[in-house]
């Protein structure tokens, strides 16, 4: 089974899990290249006019998969904890429907991710582990569907195997993604404490580590003998905790890992760049808590919105104008 | 110093909510903030982050004029979609523009909330406040606020059919007037006879040809006629029945509830709930469909998230039941003059197109 991954929204935080978990199981996949111009043009030309600017990307990913794979892997999130403070921007919640709408002729693997309502992501992952397994099953019995007989009697004692296959894959593919997030957060905690004038960037990771939205300014602030530094990469539990020093009530869980990594950490950079969306929802509150908040620091703060037009010039002028300041 | 509360309007549910105030904080006095208006808007943005939805800044409007006037104490309820973060972050603003208050946010400081907490944090504003006085006061403020919405479903089925211009709107005044001074169930009671009486005696042309249109959307524009501009009196010129569900007595009881109805009732264009009212709009849609309703409109602030998923979903549902559905989305900038030429056209077309069908 050809499994098609869209390089956009949840591919950031699941990149390693979903490669290893799929590869396992004996799937392949196929990742939508890097966000270009050409992918940014299908998304806004498929996406209602005031959906966000992330998610016209997002379209724009999976209608590129379109005929390149069995099915588009779609996560859909509502909450990653239990209680009313872990909830997701609505977006996540509708990613699967509005997708599916949008363009119907596409086929999508979707799994379902809700710990509120006692859907965690363990039981997500094994549900689609098992969708993949009955794909395979459907398309290997189409080769030989004449022999199916003896297949029959085999099947339940298969079936408890697949379970402790998909378990054990999904064990394995989550302990490398922890593994890679915390040499990542190492890494840039080297950074932090290394050399040089930092910037910190906070911004959800689909944004900041997108190449046509983030990574054009880090790009930037490197030529400019800056260390950029991606708030997402610093999001351990300790930081998250921390959120409530600046903002008491946030309980976007995206948000809250940024945020806490803002409070953690804001006495060892030199400037702090806000990276939003337009019209990002959650971002239009949080980012103007932290700049009320941040007021009386001393730590320059830029803003920047970007939206679909990606004028490169008037955004050059104002990290020109931001890293005289910090310099 | 004597506690001066006040909290922003929505509809005429500052009505009912200022008595409630009234009675489970005595001490208090309560000030509503001047009628919903431009300028409030104005004020609102003025101070708003630039793409937040449109209810922040009408709050934050409310707000600022209610500190003007004096107020010291300000209410808010927070929970679902943004509008939990709204408390937190209007604080914030208004304390920056250097107001001095008290700032009450009714589900408390943190996400976790229970009735218990939200009669704690009452109790320490009015130690003398009793669970069941508490309970009391909260019924008699819930069943008042039901029985508004059954008379706003009521005149906006029938106002675009009154044989007598503005009949609905005196009587309507009257209402306003009378609900404010509700002591008690008994006199609710009479309310209800009173008015039920003289709503049904209204005189209607019955002859008139009605076009069911209904409403859906998001609930702060569908619920304050100031914020989509009068579109429910601009319609009723012509001869539209309007429904909507979206209410506060919805807000309060089944809004939750009822999630997994509407996805069922989603005729498969929803298989995860949208989030907030995103769900309610695609299954109104159908039924209302179903209904034999002429044509729908979609209402929303400006870049609310929950209904831009709907969006989609609601695309295919008028291509597939052949039901016309018009869009709109209310901002700062938005005129009433755009929308009043949409809504003619809107109204226009429903017109020919029941007319055809009757040929």
């Amino acid at each position: 089974m050809k499994i098609g991954i869209a390089r956009s929204f949840e591919y950031y935080n699941n990149s390693v899990l979903w490669e290893h978990f799929f590869l396992s199981l004996g799937a392949e996949l196929v990742v939508s290249p890097l966000t270009n111009s050409a992918i940014l043009k299908t998304g806004v030309n498929l996406s209602v006019d005031e959906a966000c600017l992330p998610h016209k990307i997002y379209l724009g990913h999976i209608a590129y998969l379109k005929d390149k794979c069995d099915a588009v892997l779609i996560p859909r999130l509502e909450s990653l904890g239990k209680g009313k403070s872990e909830m997701l921007c609505t977006k996540f919640h509708a990613n699967y429907c509005a997708t599916k709408n949008t363009m119907p002729d596409i086929p999508l693997l979707d799994y379902n991710i809700d710990v509120r309502n006692k859907q965690t992501e363990y039981k997500a992952f094994m549900d689609v582990g098992k969708k993949v397994m009955l794909f395979k099953k459907l398309s290997g019995s189409n080769n030989n569907s004449h022999n199916n007989n003896a297949k029959n009697s085999a099947d339940k004692k298969t079936k408890r195997l697949k379970q402790k296959d998909i378990r054990l894959a999904y064990k394995n593919a989550k302990a490398a993604q922890q593994a890679h997030n915390a040499s990542l957060t190492k890494k840039t905690l080297d950074l932090l404490s290394g050399q040089g004038k930092k910037i910190l960037i906070v911004g959800h990771n689909y944004i900041t580590y997108d190449n046509l939205l983030g990574s054009p300014i880090t790009e930037f602030l490197q030529k400019n003998n800056l260390t950029p530094i991606l708030a997402n990469a610093l999001v351990t539990k300790d930081t998250t905790a921390k959120s409530t020093e600046l903002i008491k009530t946030l309980y976007w869980t995206y948000s809250k890992h940024i945020v806490g990594v803002v409070a953690a950490h804001i006495k060892q950079v030199d400037g702090i760049i806000l990276l939003t969306a337009f019209p990002c929802g959650p971002d239009a509150l949080v980012n103007t808590m932290l700049t009320l908040k941040l007021k009386d620091s001393g730590i320059p703060i830029l803003n920047i919105t970007l939206d679909e037009h990606l004028s490169n010039t008037g955004l050059l002028t104002r990290l020109e104008s931001f890293v005289d300041i910090t310099l | 110093m004597k506690q001066i509360i006040s909290f922003p309007h929505m509809a005429n549910y500052s009505i009912p909510i200022k008595s409630y105030i009234q009675n489970i904080l005595p001490k208090a006095e309560v000030l509503l903030p001047p009628p919903q208006s431009v300028r409030a808007l104005d004020i609102g943005a003025r101070h708003s982050p630039e793409s937040v939805c449109l209810p922040f800044k009408y709050n934050l409007g409310n707000y600022i004029e209610a500190l003007d006037m004096g107020a010291n104490f300000l209410m808010t309820a927070g929970g679902g979609c943004r509008y939990g973060l709204y408390g937190e972050v209007h604080e914030q603003i208004l304390r920056d523009l250097g107001y001095e208050f008290t700032f009450f946010n009714l589900l408390g400081d943190t996400n976790k909330t229970n009735v218990i907490q939200v009669y704690k944090n009452l109790k320490a504003h009015n130690p003398r406040l009793s669970a069941r006085a508490l309970a009391y006061y909260s019924l008699l403020a819930f069943r008042t606020i039901q029985f508004m919405d059954e008379v706003d479903v009521y005149i906006r089925r029938n106002i675009g059919l009154e044989k007598q211009k503005s009949d609905f709107d005196k009587t309507y005044k009257q209402f306003l007037n009378d609900i404010q001074n509700i002591k008690g169930f008994r006199a609710l009671k009479k309310l209800k006879r009173v008015y039920t009486r003289r709503l049904l005696s209204i005189p209607l042309d019955e002859s008139k040809d009605v076009i069911k249109v209904g409403l859906i959307g998001e609930l702060y524009s569908l619920m304050e006629p100031f914020a989509n501009l009068f579109l429910e009196r601009e319609l009723a010129k012509y001869n539209i029945s309007l429904t909507r569900y979206t209410n506060l007595s919805y807000l309060l009881t089944k809004r939750r509830r009822h999630i997994q109805r509407y996805i069922d009732g989603s005729g498969g264009f929803v298989k995860y709930h949208l989030g907030a009212d995103g769900t309610k709009s695609v299954e109104k849609s159908i039924s209302m469909a179903k209904n034999n309703y002429a044509g729908i409109i979609h209402l929303k602030a400006f870049g609310c998230t929950p209904e831009i998923n709907a969006i989609p979903s609601l695309i295919n549902v008028s291509n597939q039941h052949k039901i016309p559905i018009m869009y709109l989305s209310f901002d700062t900038q938005t005129s009433k003059t755009g929308l009043k030429t949409r809504v003619e056209a809107f109204a226009d077309m429903l017109q020919a197109k029941q007319l055809s069908a009757s040929i």
